[in-house]
């Protein structure tokens, strides 16, 4: 990521480059461990040069057009990014991938204490006893 | 144009007074020769001479590492001339170390040490420094000018730095603080040599780039002329493409300064204008690079740069 966009630059065509860098300039901002009214517009403006030229992985035939375009959950939350600073605060480096570890945790290893019948009110019990435990 | 900075004269101040005043030396010709007297007082460490080999054992996390310091932004008033200040954000002092020079031999006279390291300009670039930095208007280009006689004075050769600065962002301490080293030595790790690129400091008030110079270090010294010690740093100057960032990649295309003769365009500055440590890339172009490239050379075969503010996010909020 650090050297990514030198590296496409003169390889790609300009919009993915753009692209890249809108979302980049997006990331870096979100990171900050404090933001202010400038850094929202900078966070704002990153995001629309995003959406405006990512239309080019359409325009290439990478992604489709229509409702089987751009389905990414992930890039669907940067909307969200700014509102949710405003009433919550600076993310200050938390990352969406912790509910990706959190899964292994809550879901997988209960699932695995279970006999499979039933599964989701064991599953539940397991997690209950288990909070209790680590509270204790 | 470019002197030592207020935050440096403040932790000299720190230090001189732990250390009872040694070396210190009372002016009282008036506020400005004063704060010029402070900015000139720095502490090499000097006694750290063993433990800052260039090939040490502890490379691994000796580039940046979190400063366990206290939070410095509330009382750093930074400000390049005397008489002008602003606040900046983040607060750099500047440690040179001794490592191991005299492994290396270096002569310690000027004339000696400009042939040993093959800058002959060395000696006039750095007699007009002291000159420049105790009267401010005059062009040190000028040819008029008497340049003081540094032939006899003894010089400290230095093979590293340390910039330590405000950046929460990144992998930083309790208070925010963060350091990292500056390397400018012929040979790293018994390898070649690495001259590492900073961004120094031009106008504190100007938002990002506008404010910054990029240049190259290529020797860190120190001497000490009239009773005060300039901690110094001949610096290869880059000068920016154009007057905003490129379009498509939005950074900042940087390109080496070469005088007429095709020769590096050097000046001798003030260490501690020296904010923290650069990351340039090349700007590779369209064409294949030559298998036989070695990454070392990077800083001395490509005709213009790219300053990388997305290296780290301190970068990011200073290079934009």
């Amino acid at each position: 990521m650090k050297v990514f966009i030198p590296a496409i630059e003169g390889h790609v065509p300009p919009g993915i480059v753009r692209t890249i860098s809108a979302f980049l300039d997006f990331c870096y901002y979100v990171r900050r461990n404090s933001l202010n009214e400038s850094a929202l517009e900078s966070l704002q403006d990153a995001l629309e040069r995003f959406h405006d030229h990512c239309r080019i992985f359409q325009e290439t035939g990478v992604c489709q057009h229509g409702p089987k375009g751009f389905s990414l959950p992930r890039q669907h939350s940067m909307n969200h990014y700014r509102h949710l600073i405003q009433e919550f605060g600076a993310p200050n480096g938390l990352c969406s991938s912790i509910t990706e570890s959190k899964h292994i945790k809550a879901v997988k290893k209960p699932w695995r204490h279970s006999n499979r019948f039933d599964v989701l009110g064991q599953m539940l019990v397991t997690n209950q006893r288990l909070d209790k435990l680590a509270a204790v | 144009m470019l002197q030592g900075s207020v935050i440096s004269a403040a932790m000299d101040e720190v230090e001189l007074h732990r250390k009872q005043g040694q070396n210190t030396r009372n002016l009282d010709t008036g506020a400005q020769r004063v704060h010029r007297d402070n900015v000139s007082h720095t502490q090499c460490h000097n006694g750290d001479e063993d433990e800052d080999e260039d090939y040490s054992s502890d490379g691994s996390d000796d580039e940046a590492q979190i400063h366990n310091g206290p939070w410095v932004l509330n009382y750093v008033r930074l400000a390049k001339t005397p008489g002008k200040s602003a606040i900046w954000w983040c607060c750099v002092w500047l440690i040179l170390s001794r490592s191991h020079a005299t492994a290396h031999k270096y002569p310690s006279s000027l004339y000696a040490l400009a042939h040993h390291i093959q800058q002959p300009k060395l000696p006039l670039l750095t007699r007009r420094f002291p000159h420049f930095q105790l009267q401010n208007n005059v062009d040190p280009s000028n040819d008029n000018v008497v340049l003081p006689d540094l032939s006899g004075l003894p010089f400290s050769i230095f093979h590293s730095a340390t910039s330590t600065f405000y950046a929460p962002s990144n992998l930083s301490g309790l208070g925010g603080m963060h350091s990292e080293c500056i390397r400018s030595t012929p040979s790293w790790r018994k390898g070649p040599a690495r001259y590492d690129t900073v961004f120094l400091e031009k106008d504190p008030e100007m938002p990002g780039m506008g404010g910054l110079h990029v240049g190259r270090v290529f020797l860190f010294f120190s001497f000490t002329y009239d009773g005060i010690k300039y901690p110094c740093a001949l610096i290869q100057w880059y000068t920016t493409f154009s007057d905003r960032p490129d379009e498509d990649t939005r950074m900042w295309i940087v390109q080496p300064d070469f005088d007429a003769n095709s020769e590096c365009e050097l000046e001798v500055i003030h260490a501690h204008c020296i904010l923290r440590g650069a990351h340039l890339i090349p700007v590779y172009g369209h064409d294949r690079l030559p298998s036989d490239v070695h990454y070392t050379d990077t800083l001395n075969i490509f005709r213009a740069y790219y300053v990388n503010k997305y290296i780290d996010h301190h970068a990011f909020e200073i290079a934009f």
